[in-house]
């Protein structure tokens, strides 16, 4: 009963809309703002920009950031980028990053050689590797191919539908589809494309 | 006199309906639409598509609940106090005390687990040589900003019972819980090219959150009653979907914690926003009282009251 009389006063000590209500709102917008209120503000400015910042990461692009050197000199160990995620096909010279889940649970970034229905051809005597047939420009490459350990005979491969076939541009300090851990990737577990460097800023720039 | 029902039950039971319609399809889903070692989705499983329809309609359903909610708006001073707090009290309800209490105690209980998976991860990367991978920090912060939720569900519960003003906004701290649970799954997930392994949970995280955060507005002059009920209807769903993925203590409890919250809105809100207690007790000058007696029905009385209180508004303006 006492909490009901509280209230009670407190709607009839309530000024009715009207002159009265203006009084008010006049009062109201001098007041300084309770903390409660402030703090509320504050708490949901962090709440909507979180899960906007994270449905971003999750269906449009990521930053990721790289790890070793494979991708030398085009990515260096370090370098955060932007992952574009959303409708995304992978093309042939497009710098991907992918899951291999059965080689390592992070992901890793390589660039696209051939897609599902090319054949790669790779003469590790000449350092050149051939798309169905045709040699690539690769004045993206750290230096010229050897034999790695791991890649020693494979030197022709037939894309399957679906399939991608990559390589790191630091060749020869590269786990790529060259070794058999990786081998021919699944379009699917490609994430995106890196589409820019964003950190450290003196090598911003577009891929 | 007519008696008009309240929307509670078309909430409760819609809801009820679309998220066990939407936790089976995930079974399903589960069993039929990945492929292989590593999980790959097949591309437009029928499973797939019809959970995602699934998801659209109720999503679509939510959306037409809360356009046709009755709201009996507060008068412009009731406002300015702040009487849309009122809008998630129910004095004297012991159901929705416990409850409440309930909520409050499956976050807690959710700690420890929490708390001893990032540790175990912290210990993991502590030992490690190379230093990548998780190392469990957010998996410790959540389990601490669980504890935190814990007690915001007690007091807003507490609050809620004894139809008090004070102590509502403590609604926001399960929210902070769910912005660390959401970094820690983002961390723990961005490697992962199959959206459908997570997104389902990530969602429901998120909707718990913005939930919470309209929860706090009501009593934080940012009411948006009609969103907080949608976003009730939209968590419940998403995490009965989350919650047919597996049982991991964890994880599991803050989603049940969620789950009985979010049904705790749907249940109490829509009455609360038709049957306000604000309307039974304020008091209307004599003539105006009279007029209300000679011309309308009782029911309709807080429904008069709102469109005055809008003409007058109008009238200011």
């Amino acid at each position: 009963m006492e909490k009901e009389a509280d209230w009670e006063q407190e709607i009839h000590t309530a000024p009715a809309a009207g002159r009265g209500g203006k009084r008010v709102a006049k009062q109201a917008q001098n007041e300084p703002q309770s903390a409660g209120r402030e703090m509320y503000q504050n708490v949901r400015t962090l709440v909507t920009v979180l899960a906007v910042l994270i449905l971003l990461f999750t269906f449009v692009a990521r930053i990721i950031v790289v790890s070793g050197p494979s991708m030398e000199n085009t990515l260096m160990n370090g370098d955060a980028m932007v992952v574009w995620t959303l409708g995304y096909t992978p093309k042939q010279g497009d710098v991907v990053v992918l899951t291999k889940r059965s080689y390592q649970e992070d992901s890793i970034v390589k660039r696209v050689i051939a897609t599902g229905g090319q054949s790669v051809d790779i003469d590790y005597s000449t350092g050149t590797v051939y798309v169905d047939d045709v040699p690539l420009e690769e004045d993206y490459i750290k230096e010229q191919m050897r034999v790695p350990s791991y890649g020693e005979g494979l030197n022709h491969i037939e894309v399957p539908e679906g399939c991608l076939f990559v390589m790191g541009d630091n060749r020869n300090q590269s786990a790529d589809s060259r070794y058999s851990g990786i081998g021919i990737i699944d379009e699917r577990c490609v994430i995106g494309r890196a589409v820019m460097v964003v950190f450290p800023f003196q090598d911003f720039r577009l891929l | 006199m007519k008696t008009r029902r309240s929307s509670r039950h078309l909430w409760v039971l819609c809801t009820l309906i679309l998220a066990l319609a939407a936790a089976v399809l995930r079974r399903w889903q589960l069993g039929t639409a990945f492929e292989g070692e590593l999980r790959l989705a097949i591309s437009m499983a029928p499973a797939t598509v019809t959970l995602g329809c699934v998801l659209v309609i109720a999503g679509a359903v939510f959306g037409i609940l809360a356009a046709g909610q009755q709201v009996v708006d507060p008068p412009r001073a009731e406002k300015r106090k702040g009487r849309w707090d009122r809008a998630m009290s129910a004095p004297g309800d012991p159901i929705g005390l416990t409850v409440m209490v309930l909520a409050a105690f499956l976050m807690l209980g959710a700690a420890p687990f929490l708390f001893r998976e990032g540790w175990a991860m912290w210990q993991s990367f502590r030992s490690s040589v190379e230093k990548t991978g998780n190392n469990g920090v957010l998996v410790l912060a959540t389990a601490v900003t669980a504890v935190i939720g814990f007690i915001g569900l007690l007091v807003v519960g507490q609050a809620a019972y004894r139809g008090k003003g004070h102590g509502k906004s403590a609604i926001v701290l399960p929210a902070i819980n769910g912005c660390l649970w959401l970094m820690e799954l983002y961390r723990g997930h961005a490697a992962d090219p199959v959206l459908w392994d997570y997104v389902p949970l990530l969602l429901a995280v998120v909707g718990g959150m913005l939930m919470y955060m309209d929860w706090g507005g009501l009593s934080s002059g940012q009411p948006r009653p009609r969103r907080t009920l949608w976003l009730a209807g939209m968590t419940a769903l998403f995490t009965a979907v989350a919650l047919a993925d597996g049982w991991r203590w964890g994880e599991s409890l803050l989603l049940i914690s969620q789950l009985v919250t979010s049904f705790v809105v749907l249940c109490r809100l829509p009455v609360n926003l038709e049957h306000p207690t604000w309307a039974a007790r304020v008091s209307i000058p004599e003539p105006e009282r009279q007029w209300r007696e000679e011309d309308e029905p009782e029911e309709n009385q807080s429904e008069e009251m709102q469109e005055q209180d809008t003409q007058e508004e109008e009238t200011h303006e």
